[in-house]
């Protein structure tokens, strides 16, 4: 019985841990995220060819993405450190972090609604998102050797 | 002890030789008369590629202007480095707080020499270790652009750098070491045209070896290292490696890189970041053209490993 709870616990201990790697979470969305937009710029660059269905299907992924993506659970107070390129600011002014993301989400949520009809229409909308990756990255992420 | 008083007497002349030796040779040094005569008329759509190219805004607008705004050159930002505090001015059109009633001669000692019209050095943190590499007609066409945008008034406050940093008069020995108007990377004759254009872009008007470059102790960059990557002046983060070698670019492709100069997408779609997206941002008023050559050229300089050192493992 006692090596069965110490068992149980210790299964309970390393699924905790697992779930509760905020920096291999966010990266893992962020990955999937660059992804999916990168599968969307080649046809918006020309260089796979434009399907409505198939293009809308994709900026759903992407909305999915961009609504699992919780500020407070995926950058807790401490997860600064360790493998991590999230920069200082996240944390100084997590007010101005949380309003970047909030507006990709309404521009990818944008996106979605107006279901590009054709390859100029989706140019736009990947500039548009591009612009927010930047602008995001640029106060908020911080390369480390 | 008539040897001492003869040591001490050989001391003070040294000293006093020294002393001449360094204020002569810390002389602010303007352009000739012969580098002068090619500035030219000038021409606005020209001068706007350049002012692009050249990154301006990114360091005279006000911090965090968006649109129109990053033409009205106020000044503000704080670059923050180990030597202190280096605030750029303002460079709007203002005759009293901007450079307004600049001449273009004026412009072209400030970029070619970094001399002031009263004289003075500027701080290399206005790169014109780079822009001495521009053309005199390029620094023309600038201020015929320049010329162009708003007169906003208002001025910055100074910078406010550490001992010895903040003695100006010091500047005009680091000139001496650093300042050359030769290009870093020696090409052939037979070098593709694209290739030759895009190291004006990138050593000139572009500056990228100021921050993709190591530095010495002095703060010069270091040649050997061209564009290996450096610990960035600012803040706690690196400026990538943009040569092919170790740790670099060497996997993209040269549509990559001019595509990324383009979107700010990374092959792996990940997104420009830091003070790059500033820079890409600029990138993407050249024309496809400019942007080809940047990344024609960034593929044939010199490989180098990462200038800057391996991150530490995880704790």
């Amino acid at each position: 019985m006692r090596k069965l709870v110490i068992a149980i616990s210790m299964l309970a201990f390393a699924g905790s841990a697992a779930f509760a790697d905020p920096i291999i979470d966010r990266q893992a969305l962020m990955k999937e995220r660059g992804k999916i937009v990168g599968g969307l710029a080649k046809v918006a660059k020309g260089e796979d060819s434009f399907d409505a269905a198939a293009v809308l299907a994709q900026l759903q992924a992407l909305q999915a993405n961009a609504e699992k993506f919780d500020v407070d659970a995926l950058f807790p107070k401490g997860s600064d450190a360790g493998d991590t390129t999230a920069g200082p600011k996240i944390w100084e002014d997590t007010a101005g972090f949380k309003a970047a993301e909030d507006k990709y989400l309404a521009n990818v949520k944008a996106a979605t609604a107006a279901a590009p009809a054709d390859v100029d229409a989706l140019k736009g909308q990947i500039n548009t998102l591009g612009g927010d990756c930047g602008a995001c990255h640029q106060t908020y992420r911080v390369k480390k050797g | 002890m008539p040897w001492l008083k003869k040591l001490v007497g050989a001391v003070v002349i040294l000293g006093g030789v020294g002393a001449v030796a360094a204020w002569a040779l810390s002389a602010p040094v303007r352009l000739d008369s012969a580098i002068l005569a090619k500035l030219g008329p000038g021409d606005v759509a020209k001068g706007k590629r350049i002012f692009y190219a050249g990154g301006c805004t990114s360091c005279h607008a006000k911090p965090g202007s968006q649109g129109d705004a990053r033409l009205q050159l106020v000044g503000g930002l704080q670059l923050k480095t180990p030597f202190g505090t280096f605030v750029p001015p303002n460079i709007s059109q203002d005759p009293k707080d901007g450079i307004g009633a600049w001449s273009v001669e004026d412009l072209a000692n400030a970029m070619l020499k970094g001399v002031s019209p009263s004289g003075e050095h500027f701080y290399p943190a206005f790169p014109y270790a780079s822009y001495a590499r521009m053309k005199p007609s390029d620094i023309a066409d600038l201020y015929a652009f320049l010329k162009t945008l708003p007169a906003v008034a208002g001025r910055a406050p100074g910078n406010s750098l550490a001992f010895p940093f903040n003695i100006r008069r010091g500047i005009g020995l680091w000139k001496r070491l650093y300042l050359a108007s030769q290009p870093v990377v020696a090409l052939a004759d037979s070098a593709p045209a694209p290739v030759v254009a895009g190291r004006y872009l990138v050593e000139g008007p572009g500056h990228c070896g100021e921050c993709h470059t190591p530095r010495d102790f002095a703060g010069g960059t270091k040649k050997g290292e061209w564009l290996a990557g450096a610990v960035a002046a600012e803040g706690s983060g690196v400026v990538p490696n943009i040569t092919s070698g170790k740790g670099g670019i060497a996997s993209w492709s040269e549509s990559d890189i001019a595509n990324y100069l383009e979107t700010g997408f990374t092959p792996n779609f990940d997104s420009v970041g830091g003070a790059m997206v500033d820079v890409q941002r600029n990138m993407a008023e050249l024309t496809a053209g400019d942007r080809a050559a940047i990344a024609a050229y960034l593929k044939a300089v010199p490989p180098h490993a990462n200038g800057y050192p391996a991150r530490k493992p995880a704790s």
